[in-house]
């Protein structure tokens, strides 16, 4: 095995790693204004999970929740200097990794001196190679997102700093992946003593923060871990996640100066700018980047959606132009497609999508013409099933989305479904004619490629099946070098433009808001806010 | 009246029973199955069959009712499908925050309806009558979720206040504290509810206050007072207790709303997300130790009856 490195994401993608570290040691800190301050109590308002085992869930309310006490071995830049969808990867357990020439072997050495939290059972024992290698196996048995880690054929300790990963094949995404909250590194002995993770007792980790309170129904507080291997790190004496449910008592709170973050985003409704800047107008408000794509989707596995021109039509119907200028006062994307829009080392411009192209225009006459063709002179009507529980600014969207459709004679007939329905349903594709939400969030742009569009995966909402996209899917994980992805990911960015297998309805940005006293916050596509809060420090403590 | 409390608690028996078999019934026909939501949530993808045996949700329902039934009879109310906790010991955590609430909101409500009501009925068509009878009609026509919302909303837009939500104390950490964090929901939910007590009381009243032996207390030469509430409220007072007792699921249920609004960990959150997560044995704990509360406070009424009238004891 050729452990220098020398191909795909080898040499140059790590020294891409060490340069972040040196930035996230050094830049940030330096470029802030003002000293950061030790100390003080950050109230913000979070989510209660429905178990503590991010290896069993897909809930972003666990990693969310375990981000405070748990590690990965990496993690991605966090402050306010840093993009919302930033996500260069920085060393966090591990000290540096070495990938060999055919991207089948991962060799990474561990950050030495980290130690478990000073708390029965691990008693603040050394983070040890053992202990990646039971959460990285237990991840593979476990986790839903397990298919995100490649095909893992093994995993050594030559010794007890050192962990080797054999994959079956090159995989792109694996490393960025294992700086996903749902990767982090747990203690074996805790599963030894309560027999899962499920309960609050188990968030025993060696992060930032240590699990000093958990109040069902009230909330977690969260204390500096003074055992923190960044001796710097928190500034924050306590984090409060709050369980507060109710949206108007959350903001109303926060207008009082009773939380310093009004939700586990930090988002506030657009609706409400303007009244926050008369009531509160010291609060920093910001709109960033959301990674959340809002799709169309069609059984294209049957009539009438099985007939491209069709689906061509509804992509033309929508005036994406006008929808970001009016509606969303021109905060939002409306270049949209199978890579989002934020994702911009990946995103292909319109310009470029070749064919495809014409079919994110707005063009009724033809879009009216292609349902002519396709035996559909006087329109449609179709069901649309949707989960109005995402709030009213969805609802607007969907109601936005069928007044363009109602232009070339398409009538969306909006089925509401209850969240249970949703979910396990139309979430996974099981509906009979179409539906429209957001996706979830993925950090690496394969989740939003592989997910959407590889024959039989669960996310495949739209029931894809296309062969040639099959090949560029798979491709695209196998091609280690940057610049060969790339080409495949532009390839599948044209393809899927001109299938138009997802009609892409344009997104707004999001925006927060938080009190004035918070510095370094910068809101984040990522769940670890354990690393998105380790930097951030009070003002007024 | 001891017979007639034990013929009373006989018929808990039956009515319990059904009450088990219709709360085991109706959380099966919600939409939506937990081994798919879980299959989704934990693993999806995976065997559902699996799961489902598991789960115990393999077996005929008549089984799996047999089995509950049994579990609930020796004391065992099932444990969490999410997260493996005995259902039991989450309602005794939540249940003083609930039963707090509700019974404070009914204080609330008694505290204004019968002074208002008494008032009203005693000085029937007078301009304080008509204010009085105004006031109920506001407080049934408001919904408490709106008057609650309005509560927080208002003051923090207008002024940067808002009631401490968020930082709930329990009552062995700060009894005051504890009881303080419930007045504006107990405010809200009361008010609400206190519109139906007072419009009875004054109906009632009214009726006693023309009835022969209020005028001969009077020819008597009791006082107005006397006459008022040692005469005329007591015998008015039994369709008013009956009004209190059948109120007691809207206060449960009120409180769900309440909960949400003000950050208190009762049932009401734990109940809405068990029926979001489709957890069976915490949904048909929730409702059996509900339906039980609403019987046995429904028994107190009963039994209160005889208290106030003895012609019901005598009957008896």
């Amino acid at each position: 095995m050729d452990m220098s490195a020398t191909g795909g994401i080898g040499r140059r993608d790590f020294l891409k790693v060490a340069a972040g570290t040196a930035a996230v040691a050094v830049a940030p800190r330096a470029a802030w204004a003002q000293q950061p301050k030790r100390g003080g109590v950050l109230k913000h308002v979070g989510l209660e999970p429905p178990t503590f085992d991010i290896q069993a869930t897909v809930s972003y309310q666990t990693q969310l929740i375990s981000s405070f006490v748990h590690r990965q071995l990496f993690k991605f830049v966090n402050g306010a200097t840093y993009g919302a969808s930033d996500f260069t990867r920085v060393p966090d357990l591990a000290l540096k990794a070495e990938v060999s020439k055919d991207g089948k072997i991962y060799t990474i050495a561990l950050r030495p001196g980290v130690r478990w939290e000073q708390r029965a059972p691990v008693n603040g024992r050394e983070v040890v190679a053992a202990d990646v290698k039971y959460s990285m196996e237990r991840a593979l048995k476990k986790s839903p997102y397990a298919s995100l880690l490649g095909q893992v054929e093994g995993i050594e300790t030559p010794d007890k700093r050192t962990v080797r990963i054999h994959l079956a094949d090159a995989f792109a995404p694996f490393l960025h992946n294992l700086a996903e909250p749902w990767n982090a590194i747990l203690p074996p002995e805790v599963e030894d003593k309560l027999g899962d993770f499920k309960a609050a007792e188990s968030l025993v980790g060696c992060g930032p923060f240590v699990l000093e309170r958990y109040e069902p129904g009230v909330k977690a507080v969260f204390a500096r871990n003074p055992n923190y291997y960044d001796k710097g790190l928190p500034y924050l004496d306590k984090v409060e996640w709050l369980f507060i449910k109710d949206r108007s008592t959350q903001l109303s709170l926060f207008r009082a100066g009773q939380v310093d973050i009004p939700f586990y985003d930090a988002r506030i409704p657009r609706g409400d700018v303007g009244s926050f800047k008369r009531s509160n107008p010291a609060y920093p408000i910001v709109f960033w980047d959301w990674l959340a794509n809002r799709t169309l989707a069609m059984r294209t596995d049957k009539a009438p959606f099985n007939d491209v021109r069709v689906r061509r039509a509804l992509s033309m119907a929508v005036d994406r132009k006008k929808w970001v200028a009016q509606y969303l006062d021109g905060q939002g994307f409306e270049d949209h497609g199978s890579v989002p829009a934020p994702m911009r080392e990946w995103k292909l411009p319109a310009k470029d999508l070749g064919e495809g192209a014409r079919y994110l225009e707005h063009n009724p006459a033809l879009a009216k013409r292609l349902l002519a063709e396709a035996g559909f002179p006087n329109g449609m009507k179709v069901k649309c099933t949707h989960w109005p529980g995402y709030g009213p600014e969805y609802v607007e969207d969907l109601e936005l989305l069928a007044f363009n459709l109602k232009q070339v004679g398409v009538e969306l007939q909006i089925v509401n479904e209850e969240y249970g329905n949703y979910i396990r349903g139309s979430f996974l594709g099981k509906f009979d004619e179409m539906s429209w939400g957001p996706s979830s969030i993925f950090t690496e742009v394969d989740g939003y490629l592989y997910n959407f569009y590889k024959t039989g995966q669960p996310n495949n909402r739209s029931h894809v099946a296309d062969t040639q996209l099959d090949v560029l899917l798979d491709a695209q994980r196998r091609y280690l070098s940057k610049s060969s992805r790339k080409k495949v990911i532009d390839d599948i960015q044209r393809l899927t433009a001109e299938k138009a297998y997802y009609v892409y309805t344009p997104y707004p940005k999001n925006v927060s808001a938080w009190t004035p006293r918070v510095k370094n916050y910068g809101p984040k596509n990522s769940f670890d806010r354990g690393a998105q809060l380790e930097v951030v420090w009070l003002d007024k403590a | 009246m001891a017979r007639y409390a034990l013929k009373r608690l006989l018929l808990v028996v039956p009515t319990l029973f059904l009450v088990s078999l219709f709360v085991f019934a109706i959380v099966r026909a919600i939409p939506g199955d937990v081994v798919d939501m879980m299959l989704e949530q934990l693993q999806y993808g995976r065997d559902a069959a699996d799961l489902r045996a598991k789960l115990g949700l393999d077996r005929p329902v008549v089984e799996q009712y047999l089995t509950w039934a049994g579990q609930v009879l020796t004391g065992d109310l099932g444990q969490s499908l999410w997260t493996n906790r005995p259902a039991a010991a989450d309602i005794a955590a939540r249940f003083p925050v609930t039963i707090t609430l509700s019974l404070l909101s009914i204080a609330v409500s008694l505290l204004v309806a019968l002074p208002v009501g008494i008032l009203a009925a005693v000085r029937q068509d007078t301009r304080g009558d008509y204010a009085a009878r105004s006031l109920a009609i506001a407080a049934l026509s408001v919904p408490n979720f709106w008057l609650a919302t309005l509560i927080v909303v208002i003051p923090s837009f207008y002024w940067n206040w808002a009631p401490s939500v968020g930082n709930f104390q329990g009552f062995s950490q700060a009894p005051a504290g504890y009881l303080g964090q419930f007045v504006l929901p107990a405010l809200c939910l009361g008010i609400t509810q206190a519109g139906v007590i007072m419009r009875m009381t004054r109906g009632m009243m009214l009726e006693v206050l023309r009835q022969d032996y209020v005028r001969t207390a009077r020819a008597k030469g009791l006082g107005p007072r006397g006459v008022t509430l040692r005469h005329a409220l007591r015998n008015a007072m039994i369709p008013i207790v009956t009004v209190i007792g059948g109120q007691m699921p809207f206060y449960f249920g009120g409180s769900i709303v309440m909960e949400h609004i003000f950050g208190l960990p009762g049932m009401g959150s734990f109940v809405l997300e068990a029926i979001s997560r489709r957890d069976y044995p915490v949904i048909q704990a929730v409702n059996l130790f509900v339906a039980v509360l609403v019987i046995f406070s429904n028994l107190l009424v009963d039994i209160s009856y005889g208290a106030l009238d003895p012609r019901i004891r005598q009957g008896e």
